[in-house]
């Protein structure tokens, strides 16, 4: 067993799909309990059986089709006529914006390529200092990652078996908090721009939402649709699939129809490389629920910690770690199953551990050695990645310092309960 | 971590090889495309139907849950294509080139020869269904939809063991595939 076992984390450190790892897990471990192995198949094939995640492909393919369009530029300028005018004006409009859209592109890494296009030039030209500039958009790349309707929220509510319109409640505040956070932040550092940019003008204000007139409905259609009751979640996310394909392909015409194959293609790989996980985890995760895995997880836990404070920073640190190695989504799904009823053992609501989880592995996107902004912004900027890290580490401390706050601070996550 | 390479534009075979390669990912973006249309517009009229006259067709939900299946096993397939899977992406980015050729080729091989069981078991899982006459969609045989199951593990396999191939037939130095996203 330990062998195998070693075996496992060696092919998993140098680099072999984490399907594969799980597929290899759930196998060896069917095979001990003598259960025939196309039960694991079985088990993946749960895919077809789960409806609610009709709404990843939908929600993922709307957001590589806005990040395609003209919709960056536009939603940019609509923010800039909006909070230009605040001291330390530009860097907030980069926070607002990127967090906007990262909630749509579920923070795969598309905000930086698309956002950080417009902004970096944007903040490089009024004069704000460089390095500055690329912690900005490095940290602000995965900031929506919390609001409605972000992929990882979705996938969560999914593994933990947790309505997903409450999970995205919960994550409004916290979300929030991060963003008002950084933009203090922002206004701290870089008050001596005072003037950087325009005056607050109602005319611009009017002439950037005509501009955006089309784009500025979606977030009403997906929170409205679902909280009236009139959409499920996988249902606005056709609406919204639609909605994009229709304003952005066919009226404004800015992706053309021959870049379509491209987009889908991109889209699909993703969320290809998180089904097929999820799909293999549903056979590993049984497996380790019949080898009662989170019951033994739990007395050992229980020998260690004895609080619900402590427990919560051990947590903490723990998700840390892990998102320093590991992506979220597939943290999503190895390590939600195994950390939830230990969690609710020590009586933390699952949605609180839910917004826990994503905020804490929010924090991996900028941690060295492999956090993947880190990367992106370096390829992206042709920065040296070294750079990066010490540009991303004022931005990753004040995330982790508010991360802690949505830990200890359950009423964050949980006031609408 | 994603490797975002555009590493499908590294292959550069030529003769059948290169034509089949060509073939693969045609089908593969004409499958993605019709499947994805297919879903928005059965979702949405779905939506549609139920809200006007509450109604709808009653092999829809079924179709679009088994379209999800389609979708990602496609999107899989693309991923091998493009070395794309994730993957834990901590010694790559540390290890010296003429190691971690040596230790790809491991993770790569591993990836072929676990996708070569589960397509196996996946083929007898479909047989299975075959065997018992289960339907989808209230007439049509469910194995039809199934088989993607084998067919997806069998073409993952394939293109990591095309990648394993390569990480001995290039040299290190130019094999820029894997490089920063």
């Amino acid at each position: 067993m330990i062998t195998s076992a070693l075996v496992l984390l060696f092919l998993a450190l140098i680099g072999a799909p984490l399907f594969v790892i799980i597929a290899a897990s759930a196998l060896w471990g069917f095979h001990k309990l003598d259960i025939s192995l196309t039960s694991v198949i079985l088990e993946t094939f749960s895919i077809a059986e789960t409806p609610i995640l009709l709404a990843i492909p939908l929600f993922t393919l709307a957001g590589y089709l806005l990040s395609e369009s003209g919709a960056p530029g536009r939603l940019v300028r609509f923010t800039q006529a909006l909070l230009g005018w605040v001291p330390g004006g530009l860097p907030i409009v980069a926070l607002a914006s990127c967090a906007f859209f990262t909630a749509f592109t579920g923070a795969s890494g598309v905000t930086i390529i698309a956002l950080g296009a417009i902004l970096y030039p944007a903040l490089q030209q009024s004069g704000h200092d460089d390095r500055f500039n690329l912690g900005l958009i490095t940290a602000g790349g995965s900031l929506g990652l919390l609001f409605a309707p972000s992929l990882p929220i979705i996938l969560y509510g999914v593994v933990a078996k947790q309505p997903i319109d409450q999970l995205f409640i919960a994550g409004a505040l916290p979300g929030l908090l991060m963003l008002l956070v950084l933009s203090g932040y922002c206004m701290w550092t870089q008050r001596e721009h005072r003037s950087s940019l325009s005056e607050f003008s109602w005319r611009n204000v009017r002439a950037s939402i005509f501009e955006s007139a089309l784009e500025l409905p979606l977030p009403f259609i997906v929170l409205g649709g679902i909280y009236s009751g009139i959409l499920a979640v996988s249902e606005a996310a056709a609406i919204t699939a639609l909605y994009v394909f229709i304003v952005e392909v066919v009226i404004r015409r800015e992706i053309k129809w021959k870049q379509l194959p491209t987009i889908a293609r991109e889209s699909m790989t993703l969320v290809g490389g998180i089904l097929i996980i999820l799909g293999l985890s549903f056979a590993s995760t049984n497996y380790m629920i019949d080898a009662e895995v989170p019951q033994k997880l739990f007395n050992y836990t229980q020998t260690l910690i004895a609080d619900r404070w402590s427990f919560l920073f051990f947590l903490f640190l723990f998700l840390l770690a892990l998102g320093a190695i590991l992506d979220i989504f597939s943290a999503i799904v190895l390590i939600v199953p195994l950390i939830l009823p230990l969690a609710a053992s020590y009586g933390i609501d699952p949605l609180h551990l839910g917004i826990i989880f994503l905020a804490t592995m929010q924090l991996g996107y900028l941690t060295p050695p492999v956090g993947l902004n880190l990367f992106i912004a370096s390829y992206r900027f042709n920065t040296p990645i070294l750079k990066v890290y010490s540009a991303a580490l004022p931005f990753l401390l004040m995330l982790a310092a508010t991360v802690l706050v949505i830990v200890f601070v359950p009423q964050l996550s949980l006031w609408f309960k | 971590m994603t490797d975002s390479s555009k590493a499908a534009k590294s292959t550069n075979t030529s003769g059948w090889l290169g034509r089949l390669d060509r073939i693969g990912l045609l089908a593969e973006n004409t499958l993605l495309i019709i499947i994805l249309a297919s879903m928005l517009g059965i979702a949405v009229w779905q939506i549609f139907a139920r809200n006007v006259y509450s109604g709808g067709f009653f092999w829809a939900d079924e179709y679009l849950r088994l379209a999800v299946l389609w979708v990602a096993f496609i999107g899989s397939i693309a991923a091998a294509r493009d070395h794309r899977h994730l993957r834990i992406d901590l010694l790559s980015r540390l290890l010296p080139a003429s190691l971690t050729r040596w230790t790809d080729f491991i993770a790569d091989l591993a990836t072929v020869i676990i996708c070569m069981v589960l397509a196996w078991y996946s083929l007898e899982f479909v047989r299975e269904t075959f065997e018992y006459e289960d339907l989808a969609m209230g007439y049509l045989p469910l194995w039809w939809f199934q088989s993607i199951l084998p067919v997806g593990f069998l073409l993952i396999g394939f293109r990591y063991a095309v990648w394993a191939m390569k990480r001995l037939t290039t040299s290190p130095v130019s094999d820029l595939t894997e490089s920063a996203p």
